[in-house]
């Protein structure tokens, strides 16, 4: 029967530890915990405000900035499943390339292909507002630790401003006698291919294989190269001011004809 | 008193251990028994109530006046593992972006679970193998940075268990398992686009471990059979390789039958130990009922989850099939509920 007594004990001082240990105490559940809830029930309003609050608090918090950037993004539908289409093309893209032995401008044709259906694959921004939450995000997230997945992050929210600046050309005002000045449309520009180089450089950051950083690096020394000739090309007309709109500017904007 | 002294450290262990976990994994019933469909339906509280004719005894105790010589292989495997094999079916086809895809859209916590085993008991011993078992829990959170929570390990195992009656009194039985186990598991949260640029984030860590699990029950002369009874897992007396996140656990319950007002149902009120300060969570209430000894139902429910267990067996032939529902936390303001149809075929000799 002492066996008994004993059993009975332990059982009492089990059921003891159990009333002492448990749920997390209040203070332990932290403000990022509360928002990655918020921003699964898809709260995205209220996740950025109880995060913007939580980073000026701890600023150097990386996962407080990952879920800011993260909030700022989803509420306007840049989401990974957003991708797929842009990743399927990317990764098939060897499939469909046509063979060596053919004419060169089924190459130009297949890689004009490939370019405009990546590029339908990348999210639309909706309006100003969105464009002004992803660039919030992507300074918040340039302000933090890096690792191979923020650099990524920040990549693929590059890539949408990118395509929401360049289907949103800078518009150019022309004066009489199709006089326009060329400084505001070389700042926009400027900003763009910065915009690019600098996704290219954040996929750099990431990679970690050879022949992707190979590539990458190719791909980085191409935009230097185009954007050092088009700063030559401005140069030309920034010199000038107010100058005759150039044929390639008035093609573009279908003006003057 | 060498019994005693050990018993008292076993509770101290019990005692001062916590709970740890990642949060978001759905790991509450990851490692309970799971040799037989009924085992794994019961899920805790098969410590605490006595085993088909044709099942094992979770708690070795109960093996001490246990009266039967048999085989069985066994294997279960449930709805959810098959889901889970759609993603390989994926992976061979080369569509690394379907089944990325497939992973990405999935907001619910998933927990999938097959096994294999076989063993012989043999009155107050069994001795047995489990080739494989599997089990894989995630869930994937934040679409736009998505940050998974996975649990997930492949093991193999043997063991024996023995009961043995004291020599005090009949109703004292007191029963040891014993299991080395060898597995490969991902016990981690990461974030998806880390392990896109750089598989090795996902770290797959190995461990050996040999347990000793006692168990003890003391029951008292009735037409209705009560049993109290308690048992101790995942006690390890020896460990090689990663630490894996599990602590000992403890686990209490009281068993009767219905004598001869409805023969063959036996039912247990199981305590157990898990995150959270409401008892409610603590206690679940299990019931078993065997037809002759050819078929059995089991139901087991308690705050968070719901279970219900059906098989039986022809000549040597066993096949069943279960259905369960489980509440699943995901933090402190969302919850999930988890379902799963588990089958089982089998043979028994």
């Amino acid at each position: 029967m002492n066996s008994f007594v004993l059993f009975i004990f332990l059982l009492s001082l089990s059921f003891q530890s159990a009333c002492t240990s448990g749920k997390p105490a209040a203070e332990d559940v932290t403000s990022n915990d509360r928002a990655l809830a918020l921003i699964d029930q898809r709260n995205y309003d209220q996740a950025i405000q109880l995060l913007k609050i939580e980073l000026e608090k701890s600023p150097e918090n990386t996962e407080t900035r990952i879920l800011l950037a993260s909030a700022l993004a989803g509420k306007n539908g840049v989401v990974m499943t957003q991708f797929t289409q842009l990743a399927r093309t990317l990764i098939e893209k060897n499939q469909t390339q046509p063979d060596a032995n053919s004419e060169k401008w089924q190459g130009l044709e297949w890689q004009l292909k490939l370019a405009r259906t990546a590029f339908e694959g990348i999210p639309t921004l909706d309006g100003g507002e969105a464009y002004q939450d992803l660039t919030t995000a992507l300074q918040v997230l340039i302000e933090s630790a890096d690792s191979p997945g923020i650099h990524l992050f920040r990549a693929i929210l590059r890539l949408v401003i990118f395509k929401y600046e360049i289907t949103h050309p800078y518009k150019l005002e022309f004066h009489e006698g199709c006089m326009v000045d060329i400084k505001p449309l070389h700042a926009w520009f400027n900003k763009v291919t910065s915009n690019l180089q600098s996704l290219v450089a954040d996929l750099l950051g990431g990679v970690k294989d050879q022949k992707s950083q190979d590539d990458l690096e190719k791909l980085y020394a191409k935009i230097l190269k185009a954007r050092e000739s088009i700063e030559d090309t401005f140069a030309m007309f920034d010199e000038n001011g107010v100058t005759d709109a150039p044929k390639i500017v008035r093609k573009f904007y279908g003006a003057c004809e | 008193m060498i019994k005693r002294n050990f018993l008292m450290i076993s509770a101290l262990i019990l005692s001062l251990s916590a709970q740890a976990s990642i949060q978001g994994v759905p790991t509450a019933t990851s490692n309970a028994p799971s040799l037989t469909l009924h085992q794994r339906n019961l899920d805790r509280s098969c410590f605490s109530i006595r085993a088909t004719s044709f099942d094992l005894d979770c708690n070795p105790a109960f093996l001490a006046d246990s009266e039967k010589r048999l085989i069985r292989l066994n294997s279960i495997g449930d709805d959810n593992a098959l889901s889970l094999d759609e993603y390989r079916e994926s992976l061979d086809r080369d569509d690394v972006i379907g089944a990325a895809d497939k992973f990405l859209n999935n907001k619910e916590p998933v927990q999938a679970h097959a096994s294999a085993a076989a063993w012989y008991q043999n009155n107050w011993w069994a001795v047995g193998v489990v080739p494989v078992r599997a089990s894989v829990s995630y869930l994937n959170r934040n679409p736009a940075y998505p940050e998974i929570s996975a649990y997930a390990f492949q093991e193999s195992e043997v063991f024996a268990k023995v009961g043995l009656l004291s020599t005090e009194s009949q109703n004292i039985k007191f029963g040891i398992q014993t299991r080395y186990v060898q597995r490969d598991f991902i016990y981690q949260k990461f974030y998806a686009l880390d392990a896109v640029l750089d598989p090795e984030v996902i770290e797959v860590k190995s461990n050996k471990a040999l347990y000793i699990e006692p168990g003890f029950a003391f029951s008292w002369d009735s037409e209705y059979e009560p049993v109290f009874s308690w048992m101790i897992t995942d006690l390890p007396v020896f460990q090689e390789g990663d630490k894996i996140q599990r602590q000992p656990k403890s686990d209490f319950g009281f068993s009767s039958s219905f004598g001869s007002l409805i023969p063959g149902l036996r039912t247990t009120t199981h305590y157990h130990r898990r995150a959270g300060t409401d008892i409610s969570r603590h206690l679940s209430w299990s019931a078993l009922y065997e037809v002759k000894d050819f078929a059995a139902v089991s139901v087991h429910s308690g705050r968070d989850i719901f279970g219900i267990a059906i098989d039986g067996r022809i000549s040597v032939f066993v096949a069943g099939i279960s259905y369960r529902n489980e509440k699943f936390e995901i933090d402190s303001w969302t919850s999930s509920r988890v379902r799963s149809t588990t089958a089982e075929i089998g043979l028994t000799f």
